[in-house]
């Protein structure tokens, strides 16, 4: 057992070494070496075995295999130019709705995050085809790009979702029942987020451009000009949406009927992602070069998640994951408190470090602890994600913000304009980490339905 | 010249990784077909496929740390004066020498007993040798090992000259 100054030193000692800029793998498996170090009152072979069989052990599971695989499917469809075909058919099917173009950005990211689970990619994507078509039909450039950045954070609740994996991994729950626990939120968050845009659409239609009273003759005969122009590729955008659907849903069904292992889906779906790629035409240095993305950004994921079980198993081994347990648990702090302060430590470092980070550094200690005060564990992931995310729309460190503003160079938008137009989607967030909180079976009803 | 060398081999491990994670996707499928359609999956898919990782993940991490694909925190150090920034980095370089090091060191033995005991993994359907694994990991931590020095080193140069350095070893 640790006392407390040891117990401060490595969480500490872990701190502060990312805070320095140390690589956070680096961070988490010299922090975990000094307390196991500690631990064997210096022993220094036990420290060498034991973090090179945790070195080995850990990585070495069937399950690990959904992230390179829902990664390359993710890839190789957004490579056949997914997003676009999307953003196209939506667009196209919601022309009655007021707002149409910031609905069907939302709409469009809801289905691409059934493809990608990074939110980065999402936002990157959209501010490359849905903002020029908004600016084009004359929206409020703030309300455009906050559209996108917002609705980019899509991608991590709706499966496959990198972080909805690694919180199964580190938590050491089903992959499959997490996916699902996404669903639900997720949809709620699209509809939250429609309901927004049409709500700004009819008070006050100038910010939606053309669709709005305000627009010129000319304006408008150009718009229609485009809107003729777009009709072209229309039976392609079908096809290609309706491949996309078909795939990712067949996976969702198949892994929530049992048919499927998420690992065996993630396989099919990489190899139904690299036959669609083919049919449309992705020739073989593009899809060489897709594998090699899929490398390139897999790995630094893997060799985290490696060293975020050493660090989980030296916080439970060394009693120090109990002892903030039994610490929070027997403080006079209600559970809606303790779930207050875990939130609110979230949203602080939601502004400084990554959401796969937070979700490493910040869970191995805070599941335990929610799972003592009653909170239900998918819900809790649910809850947890969802806040992290909203991190990534809140300044100084938004990172969602700065992509949009990175993948719009020429623009030369400043960075607060974006900030001040996502509020109301980080707020819409919250609102939903609210309903969680008080009815968890928003989260826990679907993968609880598949349990019968 | 030994950064050279290091990011040549880094990018043919990422490649043969790369492919490695690709060629998963068929062996999970043909196992899929063959339960589903045939009621015979692949024999040994779950022992191929979780080796499979570990030697993914190893193969690949001198590649993301000398390609600065590492995730890092750069809030404080971007705002520290520029000799210092680099002593940190230099510092904080040095303790992925240790990590690496600490891994490699251990996995000698790993390594060793799977060599001459020639263990398996997996029970009954196919039996997956463990050493090959074990190489990974090995050949893996060691070059990872060898990157953090260069980074190091790199960091240690830019203190000196006063100057940042970039990110990545490679161009």
């Amino acid at each position: 057992m640790f006392d407390a100054g040891q117990m401060t030193l490595v969480i500490g000692l872990l701190l502060g070494l990312v805070f320095l800029g140390a690589h956070i793998a680096v961070a988490l498996g010299i922090a975990s070496g000094v307390g196991i170090y500690m631990m064997m009152n210096g022993n220094l072979d036990v420290v060498f075995s034991f973090v090179a069989e945790t070195a080995y052990i850990a990585i070495r599971g069937y399950v690990f295999a959904v992230i390179p695989l829902f990664m390359l499917m993710g890839e190789f469809l957004a490579r056949s130019g997914v997003a676009g075909d999307l953003f196209k058919l939506v667009n196209r099917l919601t022309r009655w709705l007021p707002g149409h173009l910031g609905v069907a950005t939302v709409l469009a990211n809801a289905v691409f995050a059934f493809v990608t689970g990074v939110s980065i990619a999402a936002a990157a994507a959209f501010s490359r085809i849905a903002y020029p078509e908004m600016k084009r039909y004359g929206y409020e450039r703030q309300l455009a790009l906050s559209c996108v950045a917002g609705s980019a954070c899509l991608g991590m609740l709706i499966p496959p979702s990198v972080l909805l994996i690694v919180w199964a991994v580190v938590t050491e729950q089903s992959i499959g029942s997490l996916f699902l626990a996404g669903v639900v939120p997720g949809l709620l968050l699209v509809v939250g987020f429609i309901l927004y845009i049409i709500f700004t659409a009819i008070r006050s239609p100038g910010r939606v451009g053309l669709e709005g009273r305000g627009a010129s003759a000319e304006a408008l005969a150009l718009a229609a000009l485009s809107r003729e122009e777009d009709a072209g590729g229309m039976g392609r955008a079908i096809f290609g949406t309706f491949a996309v659907v078909a795939l990712v849903l067949g996976i969702l069904l198949g892994i929530w009927m049992g048919f499927f292992t998420p690992t065996e889906g993630a396989g099919v779906g990489a190899a139904a992602g690299l036959v669609i790629a083919l049919l449309r035409g992705l020739r073989t240095r593009e899809i060489f070069d897709v594998v090699l993305t899929v490398g390139r950004t897999s790995a630094p994921l893997l060799l985290l998640l490696v060293m975020a079980q050493l660090y989980s198993r030296v916080l439970s081994m060394t009693g120090i994951t109990g002892a903030i347990e039994s610490l929070l648990v027997n403080s006079p702090l209600t559970p809606l408190m303790i779930l207050g302060l875990m939130m609110l430590i979230w949203l602080i470092l939601g502004c400084i470090i990554d959401s796969i980070s937070i979700i490493l550094l910040t869970v191995p200690v805070f599941a335990p602890v929610a799972m003592a005060i009653g909170i239900d564990p998918l819900a809790f992931a649910i809850i947890g994600i969802i806040t992290i995310e909203a991190g990534l729309l809140t300044p100084p460190f938004g990172i969602l913000v700065y992509t949009v503003k990175a993948a719009l160079p020429k623009e030369n938008i400043p960075i607060f304009e974006i900030f001040r137009g996502t509020i109301p989607f980080w707020i819409l967030m919250l609102v939903l980490v609210g309903l969680i909180i008080a009815f968890p079976e928003i989260a826990t009803w679907l993968p609880n339905l598949g349990r019968v | 010249m030994i950064t050279k060398a290091l990011g040549w081999i880094s990018r043919a491990l990422l490649v043969v990784a790369s492919l490695l994670a690709m060629s998963l996707a068929f062996i999970v499928l043909v196992d899929v077909i063959g339960r589903a359609g045939f009621n015979r999956p692949l024999r040994g898919t779950a022992e191929i496929v979780a080796s499979s990782i570990v030697v993914i993940c190893y193969l690949q991490v001198t590649y993301a740390i000398v390609s600065g694909g590492m995730m890092k925190v750069t809030l404080l150090t971007d705002m520290m004066p520029v000799r210092m920034r680099e002593l940190t980095g230099a510092a904080m370089s040095a303790l992925g020498v240790v990590l690496f090091f600490v891994i490699s060191r251990g996995s000698v033995d790993g390594f060793m007993n799977a060599w001459t005991f020639g263990s398996y993994e997996g029970e009954g359907a196919l039996r997956v040798p463990v050493w090959p694994v074990r190489l990974a990991v090995l050949i893996g931590s060691v070059l990872a090992t060898v990157a953090y020095v260069l980074l190091t080193l790199r960091h240690l140069q830019g203190a000196v000259r006063g100057r940042v350095s970039p990110e990545a070893l490679l161009d």
